[in-house]
């Protein structure tokens, strides 16, 4: 494929190209019509001059005389530039350049008249101007009889050799003149498409050192030309967001062998001791806690493959309106009944009517698990508030609960697999898992899903579909 | 020796706990940072495991505020976190060792053994003092008769004499370091361990260690570095 560069140039170039022709062209056309209109008036008038010099003699007993040019010089073509004949009203010659062409014709104004015209002998080219002309006499004025007063023709040709030397001249400098410009242009055209191709030269050696393990745009948007900055711009946002996906998925490997780590490591530790100090009591107790931790690895893996499998799980199901605020609340009774001890407040209110359409068990799901994970971390006297409510055309279902002790930046990763505000790991029920697999599902439902925390220190999450 | 563990795991805070007493450390267990710092600061320990993901108080600031607090004792960390800059942050904190989650328990024993060692000044996991060997890794006494056989407690108290040789170590100090908190210590323990001990010396033919240094405890007379001799 051809490269920017040459595109850009042979465009450039070729453009440049025709209109030096045109203008060239029209530039010549203009000339040559001026050198010829030129020439064809210094030929007229030239014969106008010699018109003037013809004269009639006078006749006998007052009759009409013979009529005479009244200019005793040189007639041939080398003294006058030019050829002339001067033919009498009766045909009678009155006078011609030596060298007059035998070929010319004898009348060259012919049938039309017209005062200019071409002649064309063997090896050369004329151009004629002929003049008619009453002679003069000393008594200008018409006879007594009426008889009309004398006149003549007078011829003049010119050699277009002069003509055609002119014409080349101009053609000459055009030409040269053209590809002055031509060249000079067209390293302008170089120079200009190189540099204003640097800007993409910068660009590619940015991008070459961009680090693959933090990817970010090393330049600003504003350093590059404006035809650039879109270009830029959107590479910068690619690379952000190919930057945030990488570390999401840094965290995601990072929180995941974790996670195995840990049990790996108990199991370990309690087979190692067991081994080396085999006492019934210590066996038995090792093979216990290693039932216990093989489930609960179990237990986990199953949340992960699910939460990566997403709606697939439910492909297969129907697909129905759920009600949500019914679902809401026999949920919200069931951890009501689990949390009991901390004494948390439960509003649960809204549509009756406004639900999702969706499997109904991956809709359960999610609400299942944004319930879970608002009594799951509400303190003791905190309280859980969940909302379904229509706005327009689509359903809103709001979990507020709280307070927490979330900072704001937190909203953006409680998402992710694996994260939890407490970065301990106490507690083996609390992975973190809940919320990765309400937006792995919302992303299969078609869920909007947001969240943040309000002023009071509680956190809202709002899901719409 | 005197063992804290902090980690928030109970399986693995309990199985450390078990498999180190049974290697004849006296250890204290905590599951937070919190308690792991007050416990550190207020009872002298001849080493710390430390986990680094802790409820209350993270691990690294633990260890940095124990440091801060001019706590010398031994360090050893165990994470999960096995990046290089994870290790780094942990030794550059004042930890003195990092072992990855999962290990081995017997690496973790072998650490923790060396680090007791380096922190007496002990080069060696053969101390000779007297007709008395001590191996340090075999956990007993040796004369050119046999082995010495003392109880795990008086192994402890021996231990922590003859890796103290030549101070005058108090019956306080010897009941901190050879009894974990949880056990409720007799006032006459250490004594009635210290003669068992002598009588356990004498019969093994070596000449008596372990003498009282009135209104100051009981010393081990230090003596040249250990010649490894063939047990």
């Amino acid at each position: 494929m051809r490269s920017l560069k040459q595109t850009l140039s042979v465009y450039i170039l070729l453009g440049l190209a025709a209109v030096l022709l045109l203008s060239g062209l029209a530039v010549f056309l203009v000339a040559q019509a001026g050198i010829r209109a030129q020439f064809d008036e210094s030929l007229m008038g030239r014969a106008r001059t010699f018109a003037a010099l013809v004269v009639e003699e006078p006749g006998e007993n007052g009759s009409p005389g013979p009529v005479i040019l009244d200019y005793t010089g040189p007639l041939s073509e080398a003294d006058l530039g030019l050829l002339l004949r001067i033919t009498a009203d009766d045909g009678t010659a009155v006078a011609q350049s030596p060298d007059w062409p035998s070929m010319a014709p004898a009348e060259l104004q012919g049938n039309s008249g017209a005062a200019l015209g071409n002649i064309e002998t063997p090896g050369h080219r004329f151009r004629t101007a002929s003049v008619e002309v009453v002679a003069a006499r000393e008594l200008d004025e018409p006879y007594a009889d009426g008889t009309p007063r004398r006149s003549a023709v007078v011829d003049v040709m010119g050699r277009m050799d002069a003509v055609r030397r002119a014409e080349s001249s101009v053609a000459s400098a055009l030409l040269l003149g053209g590809f002055l410009a031509a060249a000079g242009t067209a390293a302008a055209v170089w120079l200009g498409v190189r540099r204003g191709l640097s800007p993409l030269r910068r660009l590619q050696r940015e991008l070459v050192q961009v680090d693959p393990q933090q990817p970010q745009m090393p330049s600003v948007a504003a350093s590059y030309p404006k035809e650039l900055r879109p270009v830029t711009q959107v590479l910068r946002d690619l690379l952000d967001r190919l930057g945030e996906a990488m570390a999401r998925e840094r965290r995601f490997t990072d929180a995941a062998a974790h996670e195995l780590r840990t049990p790996i490591a108990e199991l370990r530790t309690i087979a190692s001791v067991a081994s080396r100090w085999p006492e019934p009591d210590r066996l038995r107790r090792a093979a216990d806690e290693a039932a216990a931790i093989a489930e609960e690895m179990q237990s986990l893996l199953e949340a992960l493959l699910a939460a990566a499998r997403g709606g697939a799980v439910y492909a297969t199901h129907a697909r129905e309106m759920v009600p949500l605020l019914p679902m809401a609340r026999s949920i919200a009774a069931r951890e009501q009944d689990r949390t009991g001890s901390r004494a948390l407040s439960w509003t649960i209110a809204g549509d009756e009517s406004a639900g999702w359409i969706g499997p109904r068990a991956a809709v359960q799901a999610v609400v299942r698990n944004v319930i879970n994970n608002a009594a799951e971390y509400t303190p003791g006297g905190g309280c859980v508030t969940a909302t379904v409510e229509r706005d327009g055309d689509r359903t809103r279902l709001t979990v507020q609960n709280g307070p927490v002790a979330l900072d704001p930046a937190d909203v953006s990763r409680m998402f992710e697999p694996f994260w939890r505000a407490d970065a301990s790991r106490t507690d083996r029920a609390h992975r973190g898992i809940g919320l990765y697999v309400v937006d792995c599902l919302c992303r299969s439902l078609g869920v909007e899903r947001a969240a943040e925390i309000l002023p009071n220190g509680q956190l809202m999450i709002q899901l719409v579909m | 020796m005197r063992v804290l563990i902090v980690e928030d795991s109970r399986r693995l805070r309990e199985s450390l706990s078990d498999g180190l007493r049974a290697a004849g450390y006296a250890v204290d267990a905590v599951p937070d940072g919190r308690q792991g710092l007050i416990h550190a600061r207020t009872t002298s320990y001849d080493l710390v495991v430390l986990d680094l993901m802790l409820p209350e108080l993270d691990g690294l600031d633990l260890l940095r505020q124990y440091r801060a607090a001019k706590g010398t004792a031994p360090v050893l960390i165990l994470s999960a976190r096995d990046r290089v800059e994870h290790r780094v942050d942990g030794l550059r904190a004042g930890a003195d060792d990092y072992l990855v989650k999962p290990f081995s328990f017997d690496e973790l024993l072998a650490r923790v053994e060396a680090l007791c060692r380096r922190s007496r000044g002990s080069p060696s996991n053969l101390i000779r003092i007297g007709s008395v060997d001590l191996d340090i890794a075999a956990k007993r006494f040796v004369t050119v008769h046999g082995a010495v056989p003392l109880t795990p407690r008086e192994y402890a108290v021996l231990e922590y004499l003859f890796l103290n040789a030549g101070r005058a170590v108090s019956r306080h100090e010897l009941e901190e370091h050879v009894y974990p908190e949880d056990r409720q210590v007799w006032s006459n323990a250490i004594d009635s361990a210290v003669a068992s001990i002598r009588r356990k010396l004498a019969d093994a033919g070596a000449r008596q260690l372990v003498s009282t240094r009135r209104g100051f405890g009981y010393m081990v007379a230090a003596q040249g570095t250990a010649t490894p001799r063939q047990l």
